[in-house]
């Protein structure tokens, strides 16, 4: 019997916007990729092999990034099927509602252990976009499977709330300890940095993302769906993908070569197809 | 002199924000028999060099008036609060939610000296929340503390919705004057 295609349900809440470039970044991977509605079936939504909650504005962002969307009825199905192994992931307004269902960082059985905040940064505020070089702090993740520590990913973020803070004053070594910080911020030779702008927003320890103690479940505020192809790379970029986009120019089959997004989307789904199963 | 000023600004038109709020509320935290309605109102919490409380109001008006960075007068209302809970009706409640970095409005302050307003020398931003509970609070009972604190502060998927105290502080004001901070 021919085995089955993996099947990805990309969520969609009210007022995300990433949803369907995420699909279509996931789609290239290899596996099969649904949008799926909010309040659609949840005994259907259980069926699916792993979910992706893209970025955006779920409700507007109204009372806190993913405050709302964290309490919807389908967390509930996606928090069972987390249980079950299933591998799901958070990217930027998707992070924000894993947080604040508690499913990530994990530790304390369904509390609520972090924050996204504001961010923090000199001389400005509000929403900011520009590039970020991940520097890969485990392998142990979904995430970051396929990747080795040290490795160094450039990813665009995009956000106005992407601090990674907590009250917990242990919670970070914890973290560290667990194998749970899955990205931290770095300059673009992989050296870790606190500094602003490598440090794009302020956040704890430089975290940019974070998994559950299982590791099947993370939260990252970057956008790896959008660099999912070396076309969306930009030529001046630093360090080792951009040289490689520039060496690409005019070579259409060299642009279509994935990018470095897609090295997190493809971490998600080799899961996926393991003999063992998500 | 330094004068504190505070300064409340809710919307005219239907507050979308509060009405998912209460939506959430309602039928997410299955707390429709407790909480009978929500208003959200933006707080300026203002230091302003003035001789007197009078005189530092004039300035927040004039600042108002000469730059949009406080409010929209087309679509909203504002009035200076006063003490902690006076304005409150015996059956509200109220949560002051702050965060706890970046609640200073820097753009604020610029914008106000492009105007040529002098005097304002601090500007910091919460979030009143006004509850209406269905039952009206009880000064000396805890119930209605821990209704509060179910609401406001954010431990779990379940429990609290109006703040995360990671991020935020959360103070709660009750209509006989009373203030307490929320904790987790």
């Amino acid at each position: 019997m021919t085995p089955r295609t993996p099947r990805v349900a990309v969520i969609r809440f009210p007022g995300l916007n990433c949803e369907n470039e995420t699909r279509r970044a996931v789609l290239a991977q290899g596996v099969d990729a649904d949008v799926f509605m909010w309040n659609g079936p949840t005994d259907e939504l259980a069926r699916y092999d792993a979910y992706v909650i893209p970025g955006g504005f779920s409700y507007q962002d109204r009372v806190r990034a993913g405050a709302i969307a964290a309490k919807d009825r389908v967390m509930d199905c996606i928090i069972e099927q987390a249980a079950a192994g299933k591998p799901v992931l958070g990217i930027c307004n998707g992070a924000q509602i894993l947080i604040e269902s508690g499913l990530v960082p994990g530790l304390g059985d369904g509390l609520v252990e972090m924050g996204l905040a504001r961010n923090i940064m000199p001389d400005r505020d509000g929403y900011y976009s520009r590039w970020a070089y991940l520097r890969v702090e485990s392998a142990e993740t979904a995430a970051t499977g396929g990747l080795a520590v040290g490795d160094v990913v450039p990813v665009p973020i995009a956000h106005a709330e992407g601090r990674f803070v907590t009250t917990d004053p242990g919670l970070v070594q914890r973290l560290r300890g667990n194998g749970q910080i899955a990205f931290t911020y770095a300059t673009p030779d992989g050296t870790f940095s606190n500094d602003f702008p490598w440090n794009p927003n302020g956040s704890t320890a430089g975290i940019a993302g974070i998994s559950n103690p299982a590791g099947n479940v993370v939260a990252m505020m970057p956008h790896p769906e959008r660099c999912s192809w070396l076309y969306q790379v930009p030529e001046t970029l630093a360090g080792e993908w951009g040289r490689r986009r520039r060496d690409a120019r005019g070579d259409r089959t060299m642009l279509i070569a994935p990018g470095p997004g897609a090295l997190v989307l493809r971490s998600i789904c080799e899961r996926l197809f393991a003999p063992e199963g998500g | 002199m330094v004068q504190n000023v505070t300064l409340a600004v809710r919307l005219k038109i239907t507050d979308n924000e509060a009405f998912s709020a209460l939506e959430a509320l309602h039928a997410k935290m299955r707390l429709e028999r407790e909480v009978a309605g929500l208003v959200r109102e933006t707080l300026w919490d203002l230091e302003v060099v003035a001789a007197t409380p009078d005189e530092a109001r004039r300035i927040v008006e004039e600042a108002i008036a000469r730059t949009n960075v406080f409010l929209n007068p087309n679509k909203h209302y504002h009035a200076f609060a006063p003490a902690a809970g006076a304005d409150l009706d015996p059956d509200e409640v109220a949560v002051i939610v702050t965060d706890r970095e970046g609640a200073e409005s820097p753009r604020a302050l610029a914008a106000v000296a492009r105007a040529g307003v002098p005097g304002i020398t601090a500007a910091r931003m919460s979030t009143r929340w006004r509850i209406r509970l269905t039952h009206p609070p009880e000064q000396g009972r805890p119930e209605a503390l821990e209704l509060i604190q179910r609401i406001g502060v954010t431990t779990g998927r379940d429990a609290g919705l109006l703040a995360n105290p990671h991020s935020q502080s959360v103070v709660a004001v009750f209509p006989w004057g009373g203030q307490k901070p929320l904790v987790v």
